[in-house]
């Protein structure tokens, strides 16, 4: 090891934070913003001085936000806003559908806790989507991390709602809203697992799955849809027990792993070899599933 | 047009997490750890500018508070070794999207062994270094020390490494 510099060179290429799990926690920090805005008054011209200065804007952010979103879809007009309820990730309009329609939708419900139940639709919504895509082979990398970062963010924002009922002591509700939204998360699992083990949807098609292992397009579809249910399961899992998270998160790493495997099989052309990494890290995540159901439900 | 705020904190964590993502992995050598350091960095950084505090440079004071939480979290963590911990977290291997992951994969290891023998105030200037790719002046920074006295530890780091990996 003489050559320290280079050795560490490769090393650290070898380690990076990938673009699912930067968006991840990305969101996470924006929510955590907005849930702790500061009023400080604005200061000199530097960065942190006009960071101060818009400070003072955080405090009001939800309201500008609803208003510009209000208004883009009056000069936008009616049209493109239901156009774009209609899109799916990786089209043309689904930016419109999730940061226009969907903070309108949002901003029109005054009760924290039907929010927090709309946010379960669109989060549930979101999985959907990505099963009507991988169905029809299209859950590529750029619609997999739409439905991943929007998933996530209803997803971060249902977890604050149910953290702010426990801090206001009101335990029955918190448990209500995460049973509903385990149950929700839960039902589109499933079909991403039938998805993601058959490329098919029900139990009909099942027969047809061994005559698509040879096609790449199928495969990664198969393991995006994968990887939304392992997803899923971590979002779940950080829902029923964060204080336990580090060591649970073991096991999720290593379903993620072997669909990071899976992802260098299909990519050098090994096909089979792709999907059979792919059943395993299924059976990874349904081990998951099933040790959280024996322990908490 | 000034940017607002709030986009300027998400640019610096938009243009430093992977960096610091990078750093934390190669201190505690645990990617799901590393994934929670660089989240709290970020979170306490953000509470410390809503206070009405400034700070002068974002990415030095980034480093500084994800190394004042790697710290916190081996100290929580002395009695597990680098070979348990690498024995049982599979995601500690660092992973590559080629053929090569195994050789980088073994390397690093090799690496992290090696440097897990050191001091962690060595361990953490190699780190910055050459994994972080800092200059010496940018690392006096968050040091707060003179760049001539991060150069001379650092000549004096890698002659330790060296002399580890004689044997």
């Amino acid at each position: 090891m003489n050559n320290l510099p280079e050795h560490l060179n490769k090393a650290k290429a070898s380690v990076q934070f990938g673009y699912s799990r930067k968006a991840f926690v990305r969101d996470q920090l924006v929510s955590y913003m907005e849930q702790h805005p500061t009023v400080a008054l604005p200061a000199k011209d530097n960065f942190m001085g006009s960071l101060r200065y818009a400070f003072s804007t955080f405090a009001l952010r939800p309201m500008p936000v609803v208003l510009a979103a209000i208004a883009l879809v009056i000069v936008g007009g009616a049209g493109t806003a239901l156009a774009a309820e209609k899109s799916l990730p990786g089209q043309r309009l689904y930016g419109w559908k999730v940061n226009v329609n969907e903070p309108v939708q949002l901003a029109l419900i005054h009760d924290q806790n039907q929010k927090a139940e709309f946010e379960m639709t669109l989060a549930a919504r979101s999985l959907n989507e990505a099963q009507e895509l991988a169905r029809a082979n299209q859950l590529d990398a750029i619609a997999q991390a739409e439905v991943q970062t929007n998933f996530q963010k209803h997803a971060t924002h249902i977890q604050a709602r149910v953290d702010s009922l426990e801090a206001d002591n009101r335990k029955e509700d918190a448990a209500s809203l995460r049973e509903k939204f385990r149950s929700t998360i839960s039902a589109q699992q499933k079909h991403l697992l039938n998805l993601s083990t058959n490329g098919k949807d029900s139990d009909k098609d099942k027969d047809k799955h061994h005559s698509d292992q040879n096609d790449e397009t199928t495969v990664n579809s198969q393991i995006n849809a994968t990887d939304n249910a392992i997803l899923s399961s971590q979002v779940l899992l950080h829902l029923n027990d964060k204080d336990n998270k580090s060591k649970k998160r073991g096991d999720i790493d290593q379903a993620r792993k072997l669909l990071d495997q899976a992802r260098v099989q299909l990519k050098s052309g090994n096909h089979e070899d792709a999907w059979k990494l792919n059943q395993e890290a299924i059976q990874a995540n349904e081990k998951i599933n099933q040790d959280e159901l024996n322990e908490h439900y | 047009m000034k940017a607002s705020a709030e986009k300027q904190f998400l640019d610096a964590y938009d243009q430093y997490s992977e960096a610091i993502y990078r750093h934390c992995f190669f201190r505690v050598y645990s990617a799901a750890k590393a994934e929670d350091l660089v989240q709290e960095t970020y979170t306490k950084t953000w509470d410390y500018l809503r206070q009405g505090k400034q700070i002068d440079n974002i990415r030095a004071f980034l480093y500084r508070v994800a190394n004042n939480l790697v710290i916190d979290n081996s100290r929580k963590k002395t009695e597990e070794s680098l070979e348990q911990i690498l024995e049982n977290n599979p995601q500690a291997e660092p992973m590559g999207d080629d053929g090569t992951e195994v050789e980088n994969r073994i390397m690093a290891e090799e690496i992290l062994k090696s440097m897990d023998q050191l001091d962690d105030d060595i361990k953490q200037l190699l780190i910055y270094r050459f994994v972080d790719d800092l200059e010496p002046r940018e690392i006096a920074i968050i040091l707060e020390i003179t760049p001539n006295h991060v150069s001379v530890k650092l000549t004096r780091a890698v002659v330790a490494l060296k002399e580890l990996n004689k044997d």
